[in-house]
């Protein structure tokens, strides 16, 4: 009796690894052994056509030289730009459309689509469209500002100034849809009493909504800020289609100057380092939320 | 024919590629003009004046000033092999061709030309053929394989005739014979389990079956045993004396004072042409003063340089 169930006991053990192992063995042969390569590579003048026998291990300078090269610092500028204005707008404006469209709207199904659809349309098809949209000659956008009457229109991605905020619109644009649905869900989980409550003792629409509504949604405010913060760090196809890091290095970020070292100066030891870097920089803003939506939670 | 050698490896050339200027004979002849012999960009400017319009609403503009990602490359062809190099350590962006720049700029902010924000948020940089087949634009630099486009107008379909100029020139008596590559290049694989097979059919390419590459692709066979005639002919299709003047083409794409060019310093290349291009792109956008753009086009890519060495 008791071997068999000794048996039974070892047999028993490698069932839940073996429904593991597959998607383990994709991640670890995709994604974790290239990275642990690439790590390797940071610390070498690899490059693909050197390959591994003329590579030479350079230690920690091309974490040194990223910070005299003059495109890698206006790289992390513009991303810092991007992601400071993104993230505030994208919150901002799902949260309002979200509690709009919980409450009883016309067509909500089909307005909830139609946010919805850009989130999972192609990146590639997007840029192209918003590059027409954008054309500051002929493109309608300009068309129409001028027809009510503003006689210096921008330049939108033909221009210095205007070509990453025209970057920025269509990284919200395309991002409204899941912060949308994550938030509507959010709205649902918000009992119906304190709301009632809160119309009982007299309280109008804009004090329930900064009052309850907002302060109750911080759990989803924290994962959507986590994961736009991650996802704007890496913004590059609607960069790479649209503008290719210009006119000038107006719209040069982090993921893309590390596609360029590697693929286009034949620097794939300093794309890793960079590559790293980014990857840590993403950490670390991480882990400063995290802590701070502990301390939060603990005050509570 | 030269060999290339490349980061240890050979090839050997199966092509030339020649650049030019392709005109709307049409809007021309409307305008009574005539181009001159060895124009310069003064005239090429004057020519792109008189050729920019509005017609119906739309805006025709005289030239587009953008090939292959950099503004109207008279500088290389006047410079020949390695032109942005002065030496091994130096950079060339001080020579005088390149000053050519401020005259393309003022065309652009004249509105002559199409203004450079147009040209990058068309995505027109690289090339702008379909703009002309569009009738958008009277001149455009261009390269054979681009006439394959032209000549097809079942997709493309346009009514005017086609004609063709040399580059023109910085000033009046600068040379500027540089305006053809050596391209296909061929190389076969030290590993090659059939090298022997391998050899045949680079031959083959390189003579016999270079034909179909100058037809299909208008890609230049430079083998000597074929004619020119039916080069011309490959080129430019079974409807050539319709839809070019192909008198024109065979003055500037057989001319035999043409010479081609071989790159031979490659010390931080790609980021030199990043820097020439972005700051192409600061300057013709307004973003720099024309002292600024040469100085720092001429400092940072000795930096580039400094830095790679």
């Amino acid at each position: 009796m008791k071997q068999l169930e000794k048996k039974k006991q070892r047999r028993i053990n490698w069932i839940p690894y073996a429904f593991v192992a597959p998607n383990f063995i994709g991640f670890a042969i995709f994604i974790l052994l290239p990275m642990l390569f690439s790590l390797v590579v940071s610390f070498t003048n690899f490059n693909i056509f050197k390959g591994f026998d003329d590579s030479v291990f350079v230690g920690l300078n091309n974490y040194i030289a990223m910070f005299q090269d003059e495109w890698f610092l206006k790289a992390v500028k513009n991303n810092l730009l991007y992601t400071s204005v993104t993230i505030p707008c994208l919150i901002g404006f799902s949260i309002v459309i979200a509690s709009i469209l919980n409450g009883k709207v016309f067509c909500g199904d089909l307005l909830k689509t139609l946010f919805f659809i850009p989130y999972i349309t192609s990146v590639v098809a997007i840029s192209t469209v918003w590059m027409m949209i954008f054309n500051p000659g002929q493109g309608i956008l300009n068309q129409i500002l001028r027809a009510i009457g503003i006689t210096n229109v921008p330049g939108w991605t033909g221009s210095l100034q205007w070509a990453l905020p025209s970057i920025m619109i269509v990284g919200i644009w395309m991002g409204l849809g899941y912060n949308i649905i994550v938030y509507m869900s959010g709205l649902q989980s918000i009992p119906k009493d304190i709301y009632e409550s809160a119309q009982i003792d007299g309280a109008r629409t804009l004090q329930t909504f900064f009052h309850i509504t907002i302060p109750m949604l911080r759990g989803t405010t924290f994962f959507l800020l986590i994961t736009n913060i991650i996802t704007s760090f890496q913004v590059f196809g609607t960069i790479n289609i649209i503008t290719d890091g210009g006119p000038g290095n107006a719209t040069t970020v982090i993921s893309h100057y590390i596609y360029l070292s590697g693929f286009r100066y034949n620097k794939m030891g300093y794309a890793s380092a960079m590559a790293w870097f980014l990857l840590a920089i993403i950490f670390l803003i991480t882990m400063f939320q995290w802590k701070t939506q502990r301390k939060h939670e603990e005050n509570m | 024919m030269a060999a290339l050698r490349w980061t240890g490896s050979f090839s050997i050339p199966t092509m030339s590629e020649q650049v030019g200027i392709m005109i709307n004979q049409n809007m021309l002849e409307d305008a009574g003009i005539v181009i001159p012999e060895n124009w310069t960009i003064d005239d090429f400017a004057e020519i792109s004046r008189q050729l920019t319009q509005t017609s119906d609403g739309n805006k025709v503009y005289g030239s587009v000033l953008y090939h292959l990602g950099l503004p109207l490359n008279i500088p290389r062809t006047i410079l020949g092999a390695d032109y942005m190099y002065k030496n091994e350590k130096e950079s060339n962006f001080d020579a005088l061709a390149f000053r050519v720049n401020t005259k393309l700029k003022a065309m652009m902010d004249e509105g002559i030309a199409m203004p450079y924000d147009e040209v990058f948020a068309r995505n027109l940089g690289g090339n702008s053929w379909a703009a002309f087949v569009n009738e958008e634009v009277a001149m455009i630099s261009f390269a054979p394989w681009m006439l394959r486009n032209v000549r097809n107008i079942t997709d493309y379909p346009h009514d005017f005739k086609t004609t063709f100029a040399p580059f023109p020139t910085s000033e009046k008596g600068v040379e500027n014979p540089y305006q053809m590559i050596l391209n296909g290049y061929l190389s076969m694989s030290t590993n090659s389990e059939h090298k022997e097979e391998c050899w045949e059919f680079m031959k083959f390419w390189a003579t016999e079956g270079s034909r179909y590459m100058t037809e299909s692709g208008g890609k230049i066979s430079i083998w000597n045993k074929i004619e020119e005639d039916e080069i011309v002919a490959a080129v430019l299709g079974k409807k050539a004396e319709e839809i070019f003047n192909v008198q024109a083409y065979r003055d500037v794409f057989h001319d035999p004072d043409i010479k081609y060019y071989v790159d031979t310093l490659t010390t931080a290349y790609p980021q030199m042409v990043a820097i020439y291009t972005e700051e192409n792109e600061k300057y013709f956008l307004g973003g720099l003063d024309e002292e600024t753009y040469y100085e720092q086009l001429k400092n940072r890519s000795d930096a580039a340089i400094a830095n790679e060495s």
